[in-house]
């Protein structure tokens, strides 16, 4: 080898500063809406009767941010760090570094202002409207190129673990993100997505479930590849641990989506492909877990001393609880009771507070000092830090799973005689109380800690030294080559099988091309082996005859329905089960969504199911609920929405909104898009009337109300009158 | 094992072991595949397994839980079962405390009704004898937006509440609604 040859090279630091503030800036700002959220179950006149604070607004707002301001950030933060440092290289280019900066919190600030404002696509961490989601796309184009370019200029020849996983994560995140945001606008801000009901659910949740896994699993775990063992200063326990659990777990995870449909309208096999992919998916999981924990073997002297260790272990131990947890709730029958309580919200907190935050703070308290070339502030402030978070978490994740068990039992129970035990959903809601002011204590403890860190993070860079910052390193120019020819030789030269895999996958990590084209497929095949089929085979949606496209003022109250973020709270989907029978009605069949653009299944059942609500109360119920549910219900948590009855609607949108739905599939005739507006308002003054007779004095025909109501009384009753209803 | 094909493991100063896999990791990845492919086999791949949906049905057909699955229409109410409790003002308190929470939203918290119809005139739509009420609060109204309250109220509760509604009838409600259905004395 030739040594002589040495570079200097000077890494961009400048951008990991940037990135680390702005995740610890927007990890405050993301929680503080997740405690207010929190405290609006609890006290619902925290909605402050005002549109843009309301639960079914602000729950979006919540989730966006942690997960693509708090942990995006963290990603970009570390990544940028540690593959200068892998590559041996400084970033292929600072304009696309900074590019990527300020375009990534120029979208969080958009996110930010249109999902409180209405602007929602309402598809769970995809919220976010057109020209957003177009901008996603192109900011994601430029990490990846400057990714891809510093590794076509490293001095290292050999990837390590950590660029595998980040490799992994830029492909799956970027195809996620286009197949589920394809949508046809209305307008700027206002567009359907293509697929509708049954396939919209099923392509939404696989990209939201794997939003979990290339978001905030994969790019996580390289960052624990080479975190973990520079503050622990031990080597990483097994590479061909590595090895094996980074191929099983990017080709098993991204089957696992339908798990968050069981026993809904989508078909058995891809519920079940989900459910056993996610049951294979807790080894590979733990095999991360495990390669993170062993490294710490003869280190854990120092884990009792130093924060950084401590917040890196916890981190890896609660994912190895979530990814335990997560196969579980996968299983059907657990499911059946999980689903739809805060169980699941309880598994997803372990997971973002515990693996993704407690990560995050290590990294953060590890690399900002170098960063400032100083030492940490405070040692105790960050110890303190550390039993402030694992208090909360620990109060966050018992309370959710003594409320979602207790209510998931509450809604099964059944009397004796086969009648609900607990027969108003209300009840349910009363006992778990106690259960939210214990979450919003955890929450808190762990608001707290973010503060805290934050501060410390802050004094730390005070403290910086004022000479250049940028950290520099005489590095060997490159590496000795090998000519394609004795690889091949020296591949074929292997005498055992295991040999011959290790050498074939170490000729990979020198090749970045041929490992990400590999990386690819693996990624890919689940989701077209789940997804291909249910768009072609019309079987998969059996026609139910009597379900018809939604009438123009329908489609309104639907946007409306869809702007209030109604489907944060309530699903349209009632399972197969007796209590839900006789709690809801009949179960849904996948036919009765086919004019679904976007499904609204939704996730959690903080109040009833409303798919069978249509016809279950006189217009006028729903006009009082609408203006204070406290009114119809004393005890109701939901806010209350006055202004849908003091908006005027502007019908002048509609026919584009007929139109597009047109084009995508829906039936409606020219005729239709022509006379939208006469067809609404006809509706609309029938609606009106309707609630004058029955004892409402002004007309509301030109306002938002009468098209919510007009949805609402819609809902479940094509089904009704068909034959299938009839057994 | 150092060369110019394998290289050196180490990365920044990260060194990478390369111990075994652990067996028990291994055992259960392997279980928890053929699980899969058994569960697959049993439920899909022509074994015979039954689908949820299926199942379901099952379930129903034996149990003969009629479409709606609601209980059967309640007519059962009689004068003579309200005869002894009609003055009892023990019922007639639990009676009010059931009013409230259920039937308040709509008939307003004094009974002079709002999306449902004034329950202190002497005006009826359903029949305002004592048995009647009974039943029409037992099978609701769906047409005109009342639930049934037979899955929502025992037997007991529905004469509870009703002994209460009886007992409106010719208070003077703040806001009293117009008159609807048939004056009875």
């Amino acid at each position: 080898m030739n040594t002589n040859n040495y570079d200097t090279v000077r890494y961009d630091d400048a951008i990991v500063r940037a990135f680390s503030w702005a995740t610890a800036i927007w990890g405050i700002v993301g929680g503080l809406v997740g405690v207010i959220v929190a405290s609006q179950l609890i006290f619902p006149a925290l909605n402050f009767d005002l549109p843009f604070l309301t639960f079914g607004r602000l729950r979006p707002l919540h989730t966006n941010a942690m997960i693509f301001a708090f942990a995006g950030n963290a990603i970009f933060a570390g990544v940028y760090y540690s593959l200068q440092r892998l590559s041996k290289a400084r970033l292929f280019s600072d304009k696309l570094s900074w590019l990527h900066f300020w375009g990534w919190q120029l979208i969080i600030v958009a996110a930010a202002l249109t999902i409180p404002l209405g602007y929602t696509v309402s598809k769970e961490y995809a919220e976010l409207e057109g020209p957003i989601d177009i901008a996603i796309t192109l900011i994601w184009v430029v990490f990846a190129i400057n990714f891809f370019g510093t590794l076509f200029k490293r001095r290292e020849k050999h990837i390590y673990v950590a660029v595998w996983f980040y490799i992994a994560s830029i492909l799956a995140v970027a195809v996620l993100h286009i197949v589920n945001s394809l949508e046809i606008p209305v307008s700027l801000l206002k567009s359907y997505p293509v697929f509708a009901g049954v396939q919209d659910a099923l392509v939404q949740w696989w990209y939201g479930h794997n939003a979990v896994a290339f978001f905030l699993t994969t790019p996580f775990l390289g960052l624990m590849y080479y975190f973990l063992p520079k503050a622990a200063e031990k080597p990483v326990y097994s590479y061909r641990l590595s090895v094996v659990h980074f191929w099983s777990l990017v080709f098993i995870y991204i089957w696992a989506g339908p798990h968050h449909l069981h026993y809904t309208a989508l078909p058995d096999w891809a519920q079940s492909l989900g459910m056993v992919f996610s049951v294979m998916l807790w080894m590979p999981s733990w095999g991360g877990m495990l390669n993170g924990l062993l490294t710490l073997r003869g280190a854990w002297d120092k884990v009792r001393q130093e924060p950084v260790l401590k917040f890196l272990v916890a981190s890896v131990t609660f994912y190895g609880m979530a990814t335990f947890e997560g196969p579980l709730m996968s299983i059907k029958s657990v499911n059946a009771l999980s689903h739809y309580t805060d169980w699941t919200i309880g598994h997803v907190h372990s997971g973002a507070l515990g693996w993704n935050g407690f990560l995050t703070f290590g990294m953060l308290y590890w690399m900002m000092p170098r960063l400032y070339r100083t030492k940490l502030f405070s040692q105790s402030w960050a110890n303190l830090h550390f039993w402030l978070g694992t208090s909360g978490i620990v109060l966050y994740v018992l309370s959710m799973w003594g409320s979602g068990v207790t209510q998931g039992l509450m809604l099964k129970a059944l009397t004796p005689e086969g009648k609900l035990a607990y027969p108003e959903f209300m009840e349910t809601v009363i006992a778990i109380q106690p259960f939210y002011y214990l979450r919003l204590l955890g929450g808190l403890l762990y608001f707290s800690g973010l503060v805290l860190g934050l501060l410390n993070l802050y004094k730390t860079s005070k403290m910086a030294d004022a000479r250049a910052m940028d950290e520099e390193v005489r590095v060997p120019a490159r590496y000795e080559p090998a000519t394609p020819e004795e690889e091949i030789e020296y591949i074929s030269n292997a005498t055992t099988l295991g040999q011959l895999g290790k050498r074939f996958h170490r000729f990979l990590e020198g090749k970045p091309l041929i490992f990400t084209g590999l990386t690819m497929v693996a990624v890919l095949i689940g989701g077209i082996v789940e997804i291909v089929p249910s768009l072609l085979i019309e079987s998969t949606v059996p026609t139910i005859v009597g379900v018809k496209p939604y009438t123009p003022l329908e489609i309104h109250g639907r946007d409306l329905y869809i702007r209030e973020g109604c489907y944060n709270c309530h699903s349209q989907m009632v399972r197969p089960f007796k209590d839900e029978l006789l709690r809801y009605g009949e179960y849904s069949r996948p036919g009765e969504f086919v004019y679904d653009h976007p499904f609204q299944w939704g996730s959690r059942r903080i109040g009833p199911d409303l798919h069978r609500v249509g016809g279950k109360y006189p217009d006028l119920w729903h006009y009082r609920h609408m203006q204070k549910p406290q009114t119809m219900a004393s005890t109701s948590i939901m806010p209350a929405y006055p202004w849908l009855i003091s908006n005027k609607v502007d019908t002048k949108i509609i026919p584009a909104k007929i139109n597009a739905l047109k084009k995508i599939g829906v039936p409606y005739n020219d005729e239709d898009v022509k006379t939208a507006e006469t067809q609404y308002q006809a509706q609309a003054s029938q609606v009106a009337q309707r609630l004058k007779d029955q004892g409402q004095i002004e007309d509301v025909a030109d306002k938002e109300i009468v098209a919510m109501i007009a949805y609402l009384q819609r809902l479940g009753m094509d089904f009704k009158d068909s034959k299938e209803a009839k057994r | 094992m150092s060369n110019k094909f394998d290289g050196e493991h180490s990365y920044d100063g990260i060194d990478e072991s390369d111990n075994k896999l652990p067996s028990w990791w291994l055992n259960i990845f392997y279980v928890t595949i053929i699980f899969s492919i058994g569960y697959m086999g049993y439920y899909h791949w022509g074994g015979p397994g039954v689908g949820l949906a299926e199942n379901f049905e099952m379930q129903l057909a034996q149990e003969k839980l009629t479409a709606s699955a609601q209980p059967p229409p309640q007519t059962g109410h009689s004068a003579e079962e309200f005869k002894a409790i009609l003055s009892d003002e023990a019922i007639k308190k639990k009676g009010q405390a059931l009013y409230t929470t259920k039937c308040a939203a709509c008939h307003g918290p004094d009974g002079g009704g709002t999306i449902g119809p004034n329950l202190t005139d002497k005006f009826w739509i359903h029949g305002g004898k004592i048995e009647q009420i009974a039943n029409t609060i037992t099978n609701g109204v769906p047409a005109k937006g009342m639930v049934s309250w037979a899955p929502l109220m025992t037997k007991e509760e529905i004469q509870q509440v009703t002994v209460y509604v009886y007992s409106l009838k010719g208070t003077k409600p703040a806001v009293g609604k117009a008159p609807e259905g048939n004056a009875e004395e």
